[in-house]
Formats: C-alpha cells, structure tokens, sequence
C-alpha cells in the first residue's frame, strides 16, 4: 500500500511533523476524510479579524475569514462608516496574492555582476544575517567616506509606518534621498484643488446628496477612489442624479452614466472652460458663493470684457479676471473644434449641471490633470465647483475630518551625527525644484518629489553620483513611463537592495532581496482616509503567520539593518529605536524587531485607541479594541466648514490665483528668470497673467502625427492592484469585467472605422510602436473607443512578477505589453507629476 | 419547505465581477470554471454606444433539463426549489452539460486545481512552487473553504461534473448565498417566492422583471429587474 | 492554562506525532520516513512516553541499522502485502475473529468509531478499514482534539477494542518473521508505544479535570 498524499513528505519530513501540534493546525489525514458533519465542527476557529485592504488607495478597512490559522475569505470591514462593509472585487484577489507560490520566501543575492533586462541575475538563497551584513557593511562604506547621500531610500506604495524606514532610518543614517512614488500617482491632480481653494490633497464627495456628478476621467465604480462606497450607493446616485462622464474610453462608470463625453485626449481643459463659460452667459452661477454682479444684471457676454468693479465676490476671488482673460472666449463652438464634443451636449451637460447645484460634483481624476499641461485643466475643471458653490458643501466635493493620529515619531536630530548631518544637508537627487520642475507641492518650489526623474539623475549623476539605493514595495523599472531609462539607471547602480513580496521586474537589478511581509496579512501598519463624509484611521494586521521567512518592510528591515549598523560601530539608529519609540501602555523599550513595530504602530495611533485621550470620532476602550475593530471613524464632514477660510493667499476660492502666483514668482526668483521663463522651461504656451488662472494649453504629444498617427490612452482595471496583481488566477480568469478587454489577454482596442482603415481586425496579434519603444499585444476593435485613439490597461505586461503574469518568466517574456515601455518619460512640470494621460504619445499599429 | 429564488437589480449592478470572483473563493471552484458569471455586450457605434452586463448562475430551474437528463439522479431538485448534484451518485457521464442550455455544469476532466499541484518554482530555493505552499498549508488549495464541504464535495474530484448549489451551505446555516452577500452594489435578493411578503416578490412585483431564455420553459428561479 | 494542563497539551503532541508517524511506517517505505532526520524525530519523540522503545528507534538512527530501501520494501510486501500468504496480516479482524477473516464485525466496529468521530475512508485508500495504518491514524486524529472526557473515552475504548486488542499478536508476528532490522525493530516500537498509551489514558481520565 502506497502513500497516496506525498505531499508533507517534501523536505524534512520530522520538521513537517515537528509542526503537528502546533496550535490551530488541522490534522492532515492519509487514511480518511472528515465527513460533512464533523468539517463543520472543524471549523470551531473561524473568525474574523480586521485589517486594511490596499489594492488601490481608497485603503479600505476590511476583515479577513480565519480558518485554523488560514486566511479564506476577505469582506469590508463593518465597523468602517466610510465602506459599511463592503469591499470591490479587488479585495479577494488579495487572497491570491499572500499565498502566491512565486513570492520570495528567503533572501537572495544576485551572483551574475552584470546588470540589465536580459541578464539573468542568477540569485542564490542567503541567510538573513548575510543579507543584512552585506547592507551594513555597503552602508559603513558610505560612512566611512563621508557619501551617505549617495544612499537613496525609494519608497512605493506605504502605510503610516513609513516615518521609520523613509524618514527617520534615511536622515539618521545621513541622507537626505527619502525618494517616494508620489509624482507617479496623482499629484496633479492636487495642483487643481491646491491652486483654487488651498487643498494639497484628494477630495471627499458628498455621492448620497448629489443630483449631478461630472466626472472628469474619473470611474470610480472600477478604481480610485472610495470604490466600494462609489459601488454601493451607484443605484442610489442613478436614481437621483445625472451622470456625465468625460473619457475618450467607454469606461465602467461611462457604462452606467447618463451621458458619455468621449473627449480628445488632453482636451479636458477646453471642455471645463467652455462650460463655465456657459454657466456664466447663462446667469448660473452662484450667487451665495461667488456673489453677483451689483446691480444683478448679467454681463458675460461671449466675448465681451466686464468691468471688475461691476461685480462683488464673496467667497471666491478673481471672477471676473477670470472671465476678461479667458473666458468669454471659450465657447461652446469653440470648444467642439478642439474637443471633439458637439457644443449642443456641451450646453446642455453644463445647464443640468449648474441647475442641479449646488449639489453637484465636478470630480477630478488623474485622467484629466496627469497631462504635460494638466495642471491647469485640473484648476479648470475644480473652478467649475467654485463656480457653482458646491465646494465644501452638501452634495459636493467636501475635505475630510481631521484623524488625530500622530504622523512622526520623536525627535531625531540628537542622534544625527556630523557625517549625517552633512549628509542631510545635499538637495534630493531627483532634480525637484530645477528650473524646469517646480514640483510646487503645497506652494513650495521644490516640495514635491520627481518620481521618474531620478532615473535621469542616476545615469547622469545629475545632481550627484549615486552609490546604493534600498527600494521597497514599488517596482519604478515597470510603473514609470520610459522605462528603457530604470533599465539603464538600474543597471548603472553599484548596489541595489529591493524590499518586495515577488520578484518584481526592479528585482531583476537587485543585488539583495529581501523578501517582504504582505501588507494585508503579514503587516503591522496604519492609514488614514476617507469616503462618504467620515475619515478614519484602519489598521494592517498580522492576521495570519507567514509561511515565508519575511520581515515587515517600514520596521522591522529599518530595525534589523541599525542592529547590524551597531555591530560595526554605529550605533546612532539602533539607540534611537530603543530610547525614542516605547510601548505606551508598558513604557517598556523594545528590544527586538517584532516590538520595535508594536510600539511604534502603538505609538502613532495612540490618540485613537486611548481612552484618556479625546477625540472627535469613535471613542475606543484601548489597543486590543481598536485592534479587534480595525478602524477608527471620525464625525461626519461639517459643510460649508471652509467657506470664508480656504488655505489660500486671499482666503477665497481663487478664480484668478494669488496662491500660484507667489509660488510661480518664488521658483522665478530661485532661478533669475520670469515666470514666463518658468512657463516655457514646463513646456506650458501661457504667458502674463494668464499663468494664473485656468486657462486653455493645447496637449502636448510626443511623436510627429505622420509617424504616429493614432493617439494613446492608458486606463486601469478594476482588478489592478496597483499593477500587482496580474501574477493572480482570478485576475486573469475576470479580466473582461473592463468593459472591451478580454480574460487572460490584453487588448488595445481601436474603433472599428481605425481598424478597416488600417486593416487590423480583432485578434490580430499587433505591436504599438512609439518614439520611445514598443509593445506587442492582442487587437481588439470597439466601438467604445473614441476614433484615432488606441486605448489599452496598464496591469498586464510583466516579464517577471510570477509564472501568470510574465507569459514566460525564465525567457523574461511577458503576457500583453506594458504601457509604460510606449509611454515618454513626460511630466506635468509644476507638480512634478509623471504625464501619462492627455494622449501624451502618439503610436502607430503594426500587425505581426 | 420554501421556493427560493434570486432577484438581480441590473440597475444597481456596476458589473464589477465581485459575484463571480468570491463565488470561486467560497465554493473552491477550479479554474477555467465559473459557478457564477457573466455576458456582456457592446452595441451601437461610437458615440452612441451602450454597454451591457448580465452576471449569471445556475438558474435552478423549476423545470431543470439538467434533472431530466441525469441517468442516475444525481442532478435534482431538493425541498427548497435547488436544483443540486450529488458527486456521490454522479458518473461523469456529461448528459446534464449537454441538456443545459445555461453552460453553468462544468466536467472535472482533469484533477481540480492544477494550479496549485505545479512543483516548479520560478527561481529555484528563492520562491516555492503551488504543491509546496498547499503543503505547508495542509490543505489542496491555500484558501480552502471548509464550509463547503458541509452539503456539497469540498472540492469535486476528477471524474464527475460541478454547479452552483445556491450555496445550500449557506442557507442551510440561515446566511444568504456568497454572491448576495459580497455583491458591493447589493444587486443580489435572495428569498422565497412562497413567502409574499418576502423582498423578492416585493421587488418582481415593483420592477416587473425577465428571466433568460424563458421561452425554453425551463421555469427559471433566476430573475433580472431594471436595466444596466 | 495550569501546569497540569499544559503538560498533557505537550503529551497530547507527542502522542499525536507519535501515532502519526507510526501509522506512515505501515505505508510502502519512502525514503524522506527512513532517513536520519525522520528516525530522530522518532527517537526523539518516543523519548518523551515511552524510553523503552525509544531504545530500538535510536537503535534505527544508525543508518547501517535501516538497511537498503529496496530491502525495505522486498520485507513489507512480505509481511503485509502479499502476493502470496502475508507474513503478518497487518488488519485486525485478523486477529480479533475466530475465522481469521477479513471484513467482520470488529472491523465495522471500526468504522462505526471512524464514523462517529466523523470520519470516512478517504476515496483512495483502498484498504480495510482495519489495517494498523488506519487504526494508528484514526488514533492521531483522536488525539489531535481538544481534551475532554469524551475524547479520552474514545480513545480509550479504541484501544481496549480494536488497536490494543490486537497489537500483541501483530508485532510479535512482524518480529519473527521480518527479515530486516527496520521491522523488526518497528514491531518493538509499536507495540510499547501502544501498551504505554493505554495506562496513559487510564491515568489521564484521572487526573482530568471535570469541564
């Protein structure tokens, strides 16, 4: 009689049975099989236990189903007043991503010296403790001569947690390099809501008390943000509400609005001034937010100019500017011509608009700012809310609560020594604040960061020569656009360690990796966000025990690296660690990795869990009630809250930007020119005054209309987990629920009219050549696309991340293509963000 | 005793997929099956252009061909209106796949679950390979769910057929079928057609209402209200 | 938890290994059950309940004890597999009915303890449901539940009816006719490992706390 379940035989078979009893295992039968009845008895330890789900940011507070220490099911989490429990069908493919048999399960280190896409790295097993001393002893090399800004820290996707590892481990040690991805996700479209009414930040919207939502490339049925609210309440909004959704794609959300806008790439701008023009000929504005002129007779008139003093403000500023420099231009004749939208449906979105506020929404979404010259048809199209009073108010857009949780740990500077502190002293090496990147996160030059742009800096050695970079939870040589250029950068750096959960595409540079807890499962962590009027602070909890022999990215790696930096002779980190973070409850120092993140998560979100605090919001019993519940709320939003006290230069909602101008007039200043120079060095036509207002910039496109003759759009799937979850079987087995795709296959999709003109018919196999690369993937004609455009997801194209999504991960070949291989290393200057919406390249098909 | 039946709000539902994903997830279907599903389709031409989606299950018809067809009785209907499969009695013989004409039985030609049987690690002593972490889980598939094995095969072994049962494991525990209940835009209503106050026959008698391909008589306990 | 309990939760691990490990023995020899690691483990464990028998399983750890795998497997398809007379009928109705038959009553007493533990034959076990793999895994599943009064009057009344009743005859069969080592020596181990079990389990319902 032969075994005929081998499978715990593999390995050792002592340590397999070593582990029998070990608490919430279930027997592993040869003989029999539970019957019905007793497997139901089996499953006495099933519960539930609160973490967060970060598929996407809307950062859901979500619970996972235990069964004997497995993870088996995923649900929103019900106490969050944000999501009431629900979650988007993200959420469960979380599940394949934590048991995903091609995650790193030890440290490697690469033994091929040579670097680049097609070298194989030949990694080999090591130990922890080899990894880590092989860390130390690059970094004490830095030390030992004076180049610790030479270390990069680059971070991707965090929780809260991120103070340790890409603050305070990079400064104390003595960098000034705390590199984020920000620049790649949506800062520009911060730079809308900034530069109007002073908020550097995603807004929240009011979706039950709406009557009408225009949604500016934005699909929140499918992604970002406040999806699963956006889902739940969709039925409800339809019922009350009209929906217009401005996309060149028939996207989900188009596929279940009212109206559909299918706009020329990058026209957006066009299409928000024309319909504040006609909010203005139309007398529609409003009269409680903005005032009204004084006498009460309207004078906009398409292209007449209004005197100023005719017209009194209240809470906005600049109006009438506005108008004179820009607007009475703008009309809807006008506007058909650039954007493709007939001026009939242009009046009317804007009619039912402005007579449904001003509980309306003009929802703004990296589609329509993440343009080379977004930023100001994101000003454009968030002045439409200034326009018509339904900013910060009862079925608009809205801020969040405040959630009291601390954001820092203590003081650090004590134990930065003088190499750290000349070290610290160097500008970031991603070139933020150069003439021609003003990066103005919240008004500062040089605030924000330049995600791509630091793969110019390394090949350059622009501003300075990098040595060693550590990166975790990000994957920059497949999610940034051009990304020949990581190739080449990552290729160029000495020492590379990636902190990541599968072999990644970035991994392939590496010279150690460390394999990562999941953030979901394995992590301690915090967050804070919002949706549907509450902010709230949810948890990442260890909600089963790693199968893999991982540490936590943000604490425990930071951790683990300063106790190696001790062993050498410097001890500075490793102190702060254990005199700066304490366990509120014992005041006890850690003395371990593992307690070294409890304290800390304890120690930031301590406001929300402890009882002797007050706060605005849920009030908690203690640490293991807010661990057992998962998410703190806080009160609902208040309206109208801002009104009379925006976060701007003149206090109003600004129509004419005061805000910008000083921020424009200080970068000037910094670099001796003219804010026309700034202008032109972001690629940007306005000049004067108009650099101030949302005013009307043709797209840039990177490719010559002849060579290139159709015009490309990027979107994301609804499955996307931030690009991570295309190694999952149910990704693949579901991917036609993107409206024009396909299961397991990716699809550019032209409009039929492209394809007879061309000759390409669906299924052809076809390759999408830009100015800067080229891609190979599956046709497929649709009549949701908008003609002369090419329109395919980003999510697919992995050559490495695992055997489902690489098509061959030995070969290094992947299934679809990626769009950041076609997509130019362009950039929304003034924030600094990455431009890949807008039609930013143009390609031309080729069948093969 | 009770008549069940599920009522799907095309209107509320943002096709998002959620039904047929966790459906997966709480009946340990193998892939390439789809216990839940859908059809979509584009009509029109840019820029008049409609998108339609239709999630779709066993439809538990009152008049199952799939019943009809099965030579040993292991497709029936149970005392609530079910129509279930017995992998006890089943044969594998693929009459009830041929008299569906919904496509909801699927054949278990192969072992279930290759995917998680594959011992190849991408970057060998670096990652593991499927067997090797369902080996170090103690169960066939990482996020087995035990529940389903309370009415029903856990997981259906090569040789025989599968379908949705409703999850008759849930109801039997007085929860409602996964999909109802993980379905992000509550499109889903499960209930008893017999009970009149019940919210399915509220909402068939509100929005009026069609059932797939009615015309074939199959009588089936699936019903759509409102559109996409 | 009090001391007491904890130590009959760590006996219970053992006792669950122990059996476990057993009952694979009893299964076609595989090379990853009869190397070092494997036989220490055992060693090891058997330590902890029974050193008497612990003896013999250290004894195996010396690799020249265990003798070639093909050996290995010529000896068990000798003993219990056939094709012609079995050495050592590993099933008990073997031994506990009067006509030496297979399938009798004790051997659905048998599944009518499997069944009320809520246990089938699993479909590719092909089998008696008396074989010593399957009365030593059945007693591993046993011990793997929570502990109470219940639990342990199963456990105990299996012994006493199926699995103690009849380990005496079996290994001393197994003993004199085994041609290698490993058996011979297994025979030993079994059969002291299952003797000690049952007093445990007699003085465990003792010692017990009444929930």
């Amino acid at each position: 009689m032969k075994l005929s379940r081998r499978a715990f035989l593999k390995g050792s078979a002592a340590v397999g049975l070593a582990a029998l009893g070990v608490k919430g295992r279930r027997p592993v039968l040869q003989a029999f099989a539970e019957t019905k009845s007793e497997g139901k008895a089996m499953q006495g330890s099933t519960r539930w236990v609160s973490t967060t789900c970060q598929g996407c940011t809307t950062w859901c507070a979500v619970q996972v189903q235990v069964v004997n220490g497995r993870a088996v099911k995923v649900r929103g989490n019900p106490n969050s007043k944000a999501s009431n429990g629900k979650v988007c069908p993200r959420a469960h493919l979380s599940l394949q991503q934590v048991y995903d048999p091609d995650r790193i399960k030890v440290p490697m280190k690469r033994t091929n010296p040579r670097k680049g896409k097609d070298e194989d790295p030949q990694f080999v097993p090591i130990t922890w403790d080899e990894a880590l001393d092989e860390i130390a002893s690059k970094m004490m090399e830095l030390r030992r001569n004076n180049e610790t800004h030479k270390f990069v820290l680059f971070r991707g996707r965090y929780t809260y947690m991120r103070d340790v590892i890409y603050d305070k481990f990079t400064k104390i040690f003595g960098s000034p390099n705390g590199i984020s991805h920000s620049a790649i996700c949506a800062e520009a479209e911060k730079f809308g809501s900034y530069f109007t009414e002073g908020l550097w930040d995603y807004r929240d919207y009011d979706l039950l008390n709406t009557r009408y939502l225009l949604l500016w490339g934005a699909d929140p049925v499918a992604s970002n943000r406040q999806v699963p609210h956006s889902i739940k309440v969709w039925g409800e909004v339809m019922d009350r509400a009209k929906v217009a959704v401005i996309d060149p794609r028939l996207s989900a959300t188009a596929s279940k609005a009212d109206e559909w806008l299918p706009v020329i790439p990058g026209e957006d701008g066009a299409l928000a001034l024309a319909m504040a023009h006609v909010i203005l000929v139309e007398g529609k504005w409003s009269r409680e937010f903005v005032g009204d002129f004084k006498d009460g007779v309207n004078r906009f008139r398409a292209g007449e100019v209004v005197a100023e003093e005719d017209f009194e403000e209240k809470y906005t500023h600049g109006l009438v500017n506005w108008w004179n420099l820009e607007l009475r231009n703008r009309t809807p004749g006008w506007a058909e011509k650039v954007t493709g939208i007939p001026a009939q449906q242009i009046i009317k979105v804007a009619n039912e608009f402005a007579d449904a506020a001003p509980h309306v929404i003009s929802w703004l979404s990296p589609g329509a700012s993440m343009q080379v010259r977004g930023a100001y048809s994101a000003m454009a199209a968030h002045a439409l809310n200034g326009l018509v009073g339904s900013v910060d108010n009862k079925g608009g857009t809205l801020r969040a609560s405040k959630v009291p949780a601390r954001s820092q740990l203590p003081g650090y500077k004590d134990y930065q020594d003088e190499v750290a502190k000349a070290g610290t002293k160097y500008p970031k090496m991603d070139q933020r604040g150069y003439l021609e990147f003003p990066a103005l996160k919240k008004g500062k030059p040089g605030g924000g960061v330049v995600t791509n742009r630091a793969a110019d800096a390394i090949l350059n050695d622009d501003p300075y020569e990098i040595k060693m970079a550590i990166a975790y939870w990000n994957n920059f040589v497949f999610s940034c656009g051009e990304t020949s250029r990581w190739d080449k950068a990552l290729s160029k750096l000495p020492f590379f360690v990636h902190v990541t959960t599968h072999p990644a595409e970035m991994t392939n540079y590496a010279d150690i990796v460390l394999p990562a807890a999941d953030h979901m499962y394995e992590k301690w962590g915090w967050l804070k966000s919002k949706a549907n009027r509450y902010a709230y602070c949810t948890m990442n909890q260890r909600v089963i025990d790693p199968i893999w022999d991982v540490r936590i990215d943000e604490t425990e790696i930071p951790w683990l690296i300063a106790e190696k930096l001790a062993e050498k002779g410097f001890d500075n980190m490793l102190r702060y660690f254990k005199e700066q973070v304490r366990d509120p409850e014992t005041g006890k120092a850690p003395t371990n990795s593992m307690e070294f993140t409890m304290y800390a998560v304890k120690y930031l979100t301590q406001p929300l869990w402890d009882p002797a605090i007050e706060v605005k919001g849920d009030q908690l019993s203690g640490w293991k009630d807010f661990q057992e519940k998962g998410v703190w709320n806080s009160v609902p939003y208040p309206y109208r809250k801002k009104w009379g006290n925006f976060e701007t230069a003149t206090g109003k909602f600004e129509f004419y930007s005061e805000t910008l101008k000083k921020s424009l007039k200080k970068h000037a200043e910094k670099h001796n020119t003219t804010i026309d120079g700034v202008l032109r060095s972001c690629k940007l036509q306005a000049t004067g005054e108009l650099a101030f207002i949302p005013h009307y910039e043709e797209p840039y496109r990177v490719g010559d209309p002849e060579a290139y003759p159709l015009i490309f759009v990027d979107y994301k799937s609804r499955l996307n987990r931030e690009g991570r979850s295309a190694n999952c079987l149910w990704y693949q087995e579901m991917k036609d629920v993107d409206p024009g795709d396909e299961r397991w296959d990716d699809v550019a999709k032209l409009n039929p009219q492209d394809g007879r003109r061309l000759g390409i018919r669906t299924g052809d196999t076809i390759k999408l050549v830009s100015p800067v690369g080229a891609l190979v993937c599956t046709a497929k004609l649709w009549e949701g696309v908008r003609p002369g455009t090419v329109i395919k997801c980003y999510g697919q194209g992995h050559w490495a991340y695992g055997r489902i999504a690489a098509r061959d991960f030995q070969k290094r070949l992947p299934r679809g293509g990626n769009n950041n291989d076609i997509l130019p290393a362009e950039y929304e200057r003034l924030s600094g963000s990455t431009a890949r919406h807008g039609g930013v390249v143009r390609v031309r098909v080729e069948k093969i | 005793m009770a008549n069940y039946a599920m009522v799907i709000d095309l209107h509320k539902c943002v096709g998002c997929g959620a039904c047929a994903i966790t459906c997966k997830n709480e009946n340990n279907v193998p892939e390439g099956f789809y216990w839940a599903n859908y059809v979509h389709k584009t009509t029109g031409t840019f820029p008049n252009v409609r998108y339609q989606f239709i999630p779709t299950l066993c439809n538990h018809c009152e008049n199952a061909p799939c019943v009809k067809a099965c030579p040993v009785q292991a497709m029936y209907k149970d005392e609530n209106g079910l129509t279930l499969h017995d992998p006890e009695k089943c044969i594998g013989c693929k009459a009830c796949i041929i008299a569906d004409p919904y496509g909801v039985i699927y054949f278990n030609k192969k072992e279930p679950h290759q995917f998680w049987r594959n011992n190849e690690p991408v970057i060998p002593g670096a990652t593991a390979t499927a067997k090797e972490v369902t080996e170090k889980i103690g169960e066939q598939v990482p996020y087995y769910n035990p529940a389903r094995a309370t009415t029903y095969a856990g997981i259906r072994p090569k040789g025989i057929v599968e379908k949705c049962s409703l999850c008759d494991h849930r109801i039997k525990e007085g929860e409602e079928p996964y999909c109802v209940a993980s379905c992000p835009a509550e499109a889903r209503t499960f209930g008893d057609l017999d009970d009149p106050g019940s919210k399915v026959n509220y909402l068939l008698q509100k929005y009026g209402y069609f059932r797939l391909r009615e015309e074939l008589g199959t009588k089936p306990k699936v019903y759509y209200i409102r559109q996409y | 938890m009090g001391q007491l309990e904890c130590n009959i939760r760590a006996q219970n691990e053992t006792r669950a290994n122990l059996y476990r490990l057993l009952s694979l023995y009893y299964y076609e020899p595989e090379k990853e059950l009869i190397d070092k690691r494997a036989l220490s483990f055992l060693a090891a464990e058997m330590a902890q309940v029974c050193p008497e028998g612990a003896k013999y399983a250290a004894e195996l750890t010396e690799e020249a004890n265990i003798g070639e795998i093909e050996d290995l497997r010529i000896d068990y398809a000798k003993l219990f597999v056939g094709p012609f007379d079995l050495l050592a009928p590993p099933y008990g109705s073997v031994y506990l009915e009067k006509r030496r038959r297979v399938m009798g009553e004790s051997t659905l007493d048998a599944l009518r303890c499997y069944q009320e533990a809520g246990l089938t034959m699993d479909r590719y076990f092909m089998e008696a449901p008396d074989h010593i793999a399957a009365e030593l895994e059945f007693m591993y599943y046993l011990s793997f539940q929570d502990l109470d009064n219940e639990s342990v009057e199963r456990q105990k009344y299996f012994l006493e009816h199926h699995l103690g009743a009849w380990v005496e005859d079996f290994t001393a069969l197994v003993e004199e006719r085994a041609e290698t080592n490993f058996y011979r020596h297994l025979a030993r181990i079994t059969r002291l490992f299952v003797n000690a079990d049952q007093v445990y389990l007699e003085k465990l319902l003792i010692d017990l706390p009444v929930r």
